[in-house]
């Protein structure tokens, strides 16, 4: 069930792990789990679009320290923020991943 | 991230970082000074909150901060940046040590304490205000 609903929040590799893990989880992580609340890709990708250039993505996403790398630059001269726009997809489900192993563990 | 991976990342900002600067150097005494790549000046007209953090740093390189702190103030801790981390980072190499990465770590949660975060906001919002008053 949590898979089913929150599949979109990780890699498609990632999910045979996710699910074994899931299955041998007790009801209290679970619960921490339902509640840990892992960012959208989608709204990572429309925050880079619009604000991508001051970091704001970087920093919606928990990557502080790059978030103000990224805004001292100018968007790292403009090449960062244009290179995050097909980056940050991918970096939100692995920050995800890692919020999900951190509870799991 | 992985230490490897912060480290190979720092190393390589810090690398473009003395390009850019060392190449507006040069492009500063020439004819044509101007070498506007921020997007959002591009895209809008109004200069970004780091617009001017190059020139910033230029001045502060000849000594002259007081100008540095009328171009962009911002460029006193990326200058500092620029010097501390890649030495911090070779001599961690060096010594097989982590003392910069647990520095960074320690860093980010201090910045995501709320005090801290709402306070760099205003900062930043300020100095923004002020970066498009200077350039208006």
């Amino acid at each position: 069930m949590f898979l089913m609903m929150n599949n979109k929040f990780f890699e498609p590799h990632q999910l045979p792990y996710i699910h074994e893990r899931l299955l041998l989880l007790d009801e209290s992580k679970y619960m921490m789990l339902q509640t840990a609340g892992f960012r959208d890709p989608t709204i990572s990708l429309v925050v880079s679009l619009l604000g991508g250039h001051f970091g704001i993505d970087r920093f919606l996403i928990g990557d502080t320290g790059l978030g103000v790398a990224k805004l001292l630059t100018c968007g790292g001269l403009g090449i960062w923020t244009i290179i995050d726009w097909f980056m940050i997809m991918g970096r939100t489900r692995e920050v995800n991943f890692e919020k999900l192993q951190q509870v799991i563990m | 991230m992985p230490k490897k991976n912060l480290y190979l990342l720092i190393l390589g900002f810090a690398l473009a970082g003395y390009s850019w600067v060392i190449l507006n150097h040069y492009l500063l005494n020439t004819n044509n000074p101007t070498l506007n790549v921020c997007l959002f000046r591009q895209a809008t007209g109004i200069p970004c909150p780091s617009c001017g953090t190059t020139h910033a740093i230029l001045s502060i390189t000849k000594g002259n901060f007081r100008q540095a702190m009328e171009e962009n103030i911002l460029g006193f801790p990326v200058a500092l940046m620029l010097v501390i981390f890649p030495v911090w980072i070779l001599i961690d190499l060096i010594r097989k040590k982590e003392s910069f990465y647990q520095f960074y770590l320690g860093a980010e949660s201090f910045l995501r304490k709320k005090w801290v975060a709402w306070s760099a906001l205003v900062f930043l919002l300020v100095n923004w205000g002020w970066n498009i008053f200077k350039n208006g």
